[in-house]
């Protein structure tokens, strides 16, 4: 293959595409287990978090806010702003707590589990 | 976990008060051979009857049922006309409704509801596994 880099990078950015495509739920559950933030916060925080690797549009964060609302996993409050109008602050309700725990526990912690037993080498 | 709300609870009662009204009235113009009354009253049922859902849907906030929740008012909605359409049959020393044409009834909305289940049945409030979690 003349140019191996060039391919690699061709195939990790579709692999990541694809990859990244279902995890805007985590990320978004993530942010809010920590405390309660509105989708600005939402936003910087997987932005921070990743490196820039994984970036979601705050559109498709808002509707995903909708979606989580509709099914009882997040609910919001109303808080003043120093700038403009009041804004909405996302939290867990106890069942996306529950939920993202029972997540957590059976989908990432694999991940930790092979890095501790050191089958997943990050180097 | 919850299986009816109080809204849809409160769609039921609504629902039923509705469609006793109507059969009521459906009844009597028909026996006294008015029936100038029977397309306003109709008109009248499915304009009550569409508030009632949308209202009560709208602030129905008991969300902790795996059934979908248009599925349940449909249901309720099935139920509750057609036990009142047999109620009026059995009911009523003369009635003007049969059983044939209760089956008329029966029958296509019962094949609509059994395909409104096909297609909510594997949902999440109304949202497939992929549109939520995508």
């Amino acid at each position: 293959m003349p140019d191996n880099a060039k391919y690699i990078q061709q195939l990790l950015s579709g692999w990541e595409q694809t990859f990244h495509k279902g995890q805007l739920t985590f990320w978004i559950l993530l942010s809010l287990s920590q405390e309660p933030k509105s989708l600005e916060e939402i936003t910087l925080f997987i932005k921070s978090n990743t490196g820039d690797v994984i970036f979601f549009d705050e559109q498709s964060i808002y509707r995903a806010l909708r979606r989580y609302l509709d099914t009882d996993l997040i609910s919001f409050e109303l808080r003043n702003s120093l700038r403009g109008p009041q804004r909405k602050y996302y939290q867990l309700t106890p069942i996306g707590i529950e939920l993202f725990n029972l997540f957590a526990k059976r989908n990432i912690k694999i991940f930790y589990t092979l890095y501790q037993s050191k089958i997943l080498k990050l180097s | 976990m919850k299986k009816i709300s109080p809204s849809q609870s409160r769609f039921a009662v609504i629902t039923t008060i509705l469609s006793i009204t109507f059969f009521f009235l459906l009844h009597h113009y028909i026996k006294t051979n008015q029936y100038n009354f029977i397309l306003p009253i109709a008109v009248g049922y499915s304009i009550l009857m569409f508030f009632n859902g949308l209202i009560n849907g709208y602030y129905d906030h008991g969300k902790l049922t795996t059934i979908d929740k248009g599925f349940i008012y449909h249901l309720l909605t099935f139920l509750i006309v057609n036990l009142t359409s047999l109620g009026f049959i059995l009911l009523q020393p003369d009635p003007v409704f049969s059983y044939t044409q209760l089956w008329l009834q029966l029958f296509p909305w019962g094949l609509g509801l059994y395909i409104h289940y096909l297609c909510v049945r594997n949902s999440i409030q109304g949202y497939s596994n992929e549109e939520l979690f995508k």
